[in-house]
């Protein structure tokens, strides 16, 4: 009987050593399931809401007023073997669909946010091609990119996503250049006519903790935007973002310009603090709105709990108030929860 | 006398479980230096040999485990790599990384003995990035022995764990590579033949 447990325990503690030899660093790494399921109430202080069930402040996503509402369910896989990877990545809810993605042709609506492959030509060439999240802006679809629950003028008139083949070169850690080719229309699976948008980013990182990004997305049907996306890490506890960005319409004089500021400080592990100052001008003589908003992160493993204040003022009276009267400002209050995996 | 049976029984099983566990903890394997800082290290006695023997395959491991890591260095017989390796957090259904390590390997030989020093532990986090994939967040970076300050004990022993191990392979290899162990191939087999013709 002795001999028994003891050869038991000797194939136990020979099995947990071989499974740390399968850990070895420089193996493929494994198959990963990622994704977030996000959930929010607000409420505009006015009160309005629109026969859609939104209000006031035109935010991408956190429309609905007065209701707890959901974002949605994202789930993802990936894997690398050797040089070839993949990334499939799709979004169910109001959110990742009807909120941010291109309905098809009979009204149905697809949920991708990335579905790529790339190939690593060399240690520093890396060719790519799919529907990918656009490599314009600083804020993103998924919630767990973003500091702020609500999102930025500049994030809802930007792109949200290119198909399209693309090269990256990294000269080294603190350079890299991508260009490539992409449908001529944003934020579609299919091309509408050709793939005739040209898109560049040059990437930086002038000191430690500073990353900037200089983004260029040109085309004849989706027209032209210029990007400058940055941030900089100063301190443990401090960081400070930028995003600024000008964009032409396409055969005509309108487009938009803007700016947001981002700083942001961590008042211990668990909790930080985040405002978003933007300025946001719609151009051919279009409104221009000055929008600020106050985020806390509240972080408990992996769930985050977002409160967040905002303010929109605007020079014309773009929102209602309590009386369905025309006014310059409207302001509203979020509470999300993000849960990420 | 039953009752002795089964008693020295549970507790020859619970040793046995002991062991397993132990065997498990490969945060172990680190130990903290003068200055409280995380290290693996080991002082290797090679009676007979050189320095000049012992830093050529204290240079040939490190070209083999780092290649464009390793750093000249101006200490005569001392080798020097900087590298980083991926660990991973606890997830249901599968492994996701949860940042990376970087740390600095320093091999100092002298006649009849060489050692080894992994160290300069630093912890960068992953995040997910716009393309579904993980990527450090520049600027943050949290030094080896501040963990705790940042993350639950569980999950601070599971990182340790793993940057213990990572420590026990490598130092495994680096000591093989000094003693310059022949490693015996194992005989292939041979693939069976039959004759298809004779049936």
């Amino acid at each position: 009987m002795k001999k028994r447990l003891l050869l038991l325990s000797f194939f136990a503690a020979a099995a947990t050593f071989t499974a740390s030899a399968q850990d070895a660093p420089k193996a493929d790494p494994p198959l990963v399931i990622f994704g977030s399921v996000d959930t929010y109430y607000k409420n505009d202080f006015s009160g309005f809401k629109s026969a859609g069930g939104s209000s006031n402040i035109g935010t991408s996503f956190a429309s609905d007023q007065n209701s707890i509402s959901i974002g949605m369910i994202d789930l993802g896989l990936k894997k690398k073997v050797g040089k070839a990877a993949f990334v499939g990545e799709m979004s169910f809810g109001p959110r990742g669909q009807a909120q941010s993605i291109p309905n098809g042709a009979s009204g149905d609506s697809y949920h991708i946010q990335n579905l790529y492959v790339s190939y690593d030509l060399s240690d520093k060439f890396t060719v790519t091609g799919g529907y990918m999240a656009t490599f314009v802006g600083y804020e993103v679809i998924s919630p767990v990119g973003n500091f702020n629950y609500s999102t930025s003028y500049l994030f809802t008139n930007g792109p949200f996503q290119n198909a399209g083949l693309k090269g990256t070169y990294t000269f080294s850690d603190k350079a890299s250049l991508m260009a490539g080719v992409f449908n001529d229309s944003w934020n579609n699976y299919s091309s509408t006519k050709d793939v005739s948008t040209f898109g560049a980013q040059l990437f930086l990182s002038p000191a430690k903790g500073w990353t900037a990004y200089l983004n260029v997305v040109s085309g004849k049907t989706s027209g032209t935007e210029f990007d400058i996306t940055t941030a900089y890490q100063i301190t443990d506890a401090f960081k400070l973002g930028l995003n600024a960005a000008d964009f032409n319409a396409p055969n005509s004089p309108g487009g938009f310009q803007g700016i947001a500021l981002y700083p942001q400080i961590a008042a211990s592990s668990s909790v930080s603090f985040g405002l978003r100052g933007e300025y946001f001008k719609v151009k051919d003589g279009g409104p221009s709105v000055k929008a600020f908003t106050l985020t806390s992160n509240i972080k408990a493993g992996p769930l985050t709990i977002i409160p967040e204040l905002r303010l929109d003022k605007a020079n014309d009276e773009l929102f209602v108030d309590s009386k369905m009267l025309g006014t310059k400002s409207a302001s509203q209050f979020v509470l999300a929860a993000v849960y990420s995996f | 006398m039953a009752y002795l049976y089964y008693m020295k029984k549970l507790v020859f099983s619970i040793a046995c479980a002991l062991l397993v566990q132990t065997a498990w903890a490969q945060k172990d394997v680190l130990q903290f230096d003068e200055n409280n800082k995380y290290v693996c290290y080991q002082v290797i006695e090679k009676p007979g040999m050189s320095m000049d023997s012992l830093y050529t395959r204290g240079l040939q491991f490190a070209g083999y485990f780092a290649p464009k890591r390793t750093e000249k260095t101006k200490v005569p017989g001392s080798v020097t790599l900087k590298d980083n390796f991926v660990i991973y957090g606890s997830a249901l259904l599968s492994k996701k990384e949860a940042g990376e390590v970087s740390y600095k390997l320093n091999i100092d030989t002298k006649d009849g003995k060489y050692r080894y020093n992994f160290g300069e532990f630093v912890f960068k986090p992953y995040k997910i990035n716009r393309y579904g994939n993980m990527a450090t967040q520049p600027g943050v970076e949290i030094p080896l022995e501040k963990m705790w300050s940042k993350y639950s004990v569980k999950d601070t022993d599971a990182y340790l764990d793993q940057i213990g191990a990572f420590c026990k392979t490598a130092s495994a290899k680096l000591i093989q590579q000094m003693d310059r162990v022949q490693v015996l191939r194992k005989q292939e087999e041979a693939v069976k033949k039959v004759a298809t013709d004779k049936w």
